[in-house]
């Protein structure tokens, strides 16, 4: 059945043009939708992914990285002797108000960590991170050089933080947070200093631990101050991103797009199905008459759309591999992780999946005799 | 001699009450191996009913369907699908064959569809063609082929997996009259191999060459004989 099926469709180049870009788009569509959900995701915990740690000391009530306050002196001192914590590592993450050369005052996203592995900040395209080394010191991203009013050379350029004049010491490529707002490192004393934080201040203490399991334990000890909270790495990052992706919309956004390409994908699928199906009843009612069982009518509707399935969600792959390189992926918070392709797949799997069950249900219901008069 | 295909007292009503049109009315009718009957009637006497009754395609509101010895009509659909992928071949009046396929492999999926090996399929669909004097139309495409050329694809594939009865309805209203003879010679040459042929027809030319005719008029039997042709027939075989 599957050479009459196929042979059938084939016949007919303007409906499998049509049918296969209606599931290449909704395909491509859909793996967009979720990368750019996938993408967003990780730029809303990309600080906490590159910092890194076991656990996290933060303020109650902290809602996302971004979202932090300077903790009280001395709220790492519980911790520092407890067995099973092996480095206790100050952060700071504050937005501070910054002054271009040309005057204009904006806000930025100041991050500072003590230096050693891991790196941050990550992804340099000038200098090392450990070019921050030494006071009033930053670094930069080449993405932010037009809203912090820079231009190159940048190395050694001058910008004001928070009523502070600093240097730009090295430059990172790629980094973005979601609010797009500029990013900007610098060594820990440096952020304390701009941060206006005492000089043993965090607004987070980040903890390796001996062993993972020691986590709620240490946990439980760190909240039995109630303006502290603790949460592991993982819970603080999938916080993060809950909060960004449920908070700003994006995500209910970008479900909405998805699910109108699926629909479009559907239609255009199950149309092309329907009226190939409509056009062969009488040849399929003939089947019928010669003693094709109904799982081999149904066949006929299968095999072509796994052919469509096949063939537009492979264009739509690549279609959708085509859109990241052209926009510069990660760049544009594009992340083809294996949610997109699975999302992809998926997407093509329900869209060929309900345009057949349409056609199949004509099927199934062919009367033989009507057909054949 | 064994019926291969037999109704008894067929009756086949439609419709609810009151509403009811008795399309049929306690039919009984027998086809024989070597057989080519032709059933005629004029339009609404229930010819197509009757033999989408035969076929298995429709049950009767009562009577029995027997096909090479089967019971059509106590069996389920799966059932009765079987048996007329073993025992049934269709000729149809618009011949219904895929567009998409060649004359070839319109013949050769029914076989392929009955389990044949897709290659010795298409080997005996080709040697059926030739025979039918289409070998030089192989590859062609319906489309591409005359109505009478289409017609003789749709008998081969009928006759193809070798059914023990094939039921053609009005196989020749859309030919020509040289054409429908050649097509009539067709069937009346795979009749004496052993194989039956219900012919549905309202072509009274197409009397001649067959060995029995059924009229049907209302639902009812109202004629059943045997042709001049039969008659000689029956004779060269007595002497």
């Amino acid at each position: 059945m599957h050479r009459i099926a196929l042979a059938t469709l084939l016949h007919q180049r303007a409906k499998v043009i049509a049918a296969l870009a209606g599931v290449a788009f909704a395909t491509a569509l859909m793996v967009i939708q979720v990368g750019l959900y996938d993408g967003l995701r990780a730029r809303a915990s990309v600080l906490v992914d590159r910092i890194g740690g076991d656990l996290w000391i933060m303020a109650d009530g902290t809602s996302m990285v971004d979202d932090s306050e300077l903790l009280a002196t001395g709220s790492d001192a519980s911790v520092r002797a407890h067995p099973c914590v092996t480095r206790v590592r100050p952060a700071i993450v504050a937005w501070l108000p910054y002054r271009t050369p040309a005057g204009a005052r904006h806000t930025l996203q100041l991050v500072g960590t003590e230096r050693g592995a891991p790196l941050v900040p990550w992804s340099m395209a000038e200098g090392l991170p450990d070019d921050l080394r030494g006071p009033e010191r930053v670094a930069i991203d080449e993405g932010d050089l037009s809203r912090l009013g820079l231009s190159p050379p940048l190395v050694g350029s001058r910008l004001e933080i928070a009523e502070t004049d600093v240097r730009v010491a090295a430059v990172t490529t790629g980094i973005r947070n979601v609010s797009l707002i500029p990013i900007v490192f610098a060594d820990i004393a440096t952020a304390r200093a701009l941060a206006g934080a005492a000089p043993e201040g965090a607004t987070y203490w980040v903890l390796d631990l001996a062993h993972p399991s020691c986590a709620p334990s240490i946990a439980a000890e760190v909240e039995r101050d109630p303006r502290l909270a603790a949460l592991t790495r993982a819970e603080l990052a999938a916080r993060t991103q809950h909060h960004v992706v449920t908070e700003s919309g994006a995500g209910v956004a970008l479900a909405f797009v998805a699910l109108l390409g699926l629909i479009v994908g559907v239609v255009i699928v199950g149309q092309t199905l329907f009226s190939l199906v409509r056009e062969h009843h009488k040849e399929l009612g003939m089947l019928r008459a010669v003693g094709a069982t109904r799982g081999e009518l149904a066949a006929f509707v299968g095999w072509m759309a796994a052919f469509v399935a096949v063939a537009g969600g492979a264009l739509g792959l690549g279609l959708a591999y085509l859109v990241e390189s052209g926009l510069g992926g990660r760049s544009v918070g594009l992340v083809y992780g294996p949610e997109a392709i699975v999302g992809g797949l998926g997407a093509v799997f329900v869209m060929c999946g309900v345009a057949a069950a349409i056609s199949l249900a004509s099927v199934l219901r062919l009367d033989v005799v009507k057909v054949l008069q | 001699m064994t019926a291969l295909l037999e109704a008894r007292s067929i009756v086949f009503d439609h419709g609810q009450p009151p509403f009811v049109t008795h399309v049929l009315r306690d039919l009984s009718l027998a086809i024989h191996p070597g057989e080519l009957t032709v059933l005629m009637g004029p339009s609404g006497s229930g010819k197509t009913t009757l033999i989408s009754i035969l076929a298995g395609l429709l049950r009767p509101t009562s009577g029995t369907v027997e096909l090479a010895g089967e019971r059509l009509t106590d069996l389920d659909d799966a059932a009765i699908t079987a048996a007329r992928r073993r025992s049934l071949g269709f000729v149809f009046q618009a011949f219904h064959l895929f567009d998409a396929l060649s004359a070839v492999d319109n013949v050769a999926e029914i076989l392929a569809l009955s389990g044949t090996p897709i290659r010795e399929a298409r080997a005996r669909a080709r040697e059926l063609l030739v025979r039918f004097g289409l070998g030089e139309r192989l590859a062609h495409r319906p489309g591409q082929l005359s109505a009478g050329q289409r017609q003789r694809v749709a008998i081969a594939r009928a006759l193809a997996p070798g059914p023990k009865i094939v039921i053609a309805d009005e196989p020749t209203v859309a030919l020509d009259g040289s054409t429908a003879k050649s097509v009539m010679k067709l069937l009346r040459e795979y009749v004496s191999g052993g194989t039956a042929v219900l012919l549905v027809t309202h072509d009274t030319r197409l009397v001649e060459p067959t060995d029995r005719v059924v009229a049907i008029e209302d639902g009812r039997i109202v004629r059943d004989g045997r042709t001049a042709i039969a008659s000689r027939r029956g004779g060269e075989e007595e002497e």
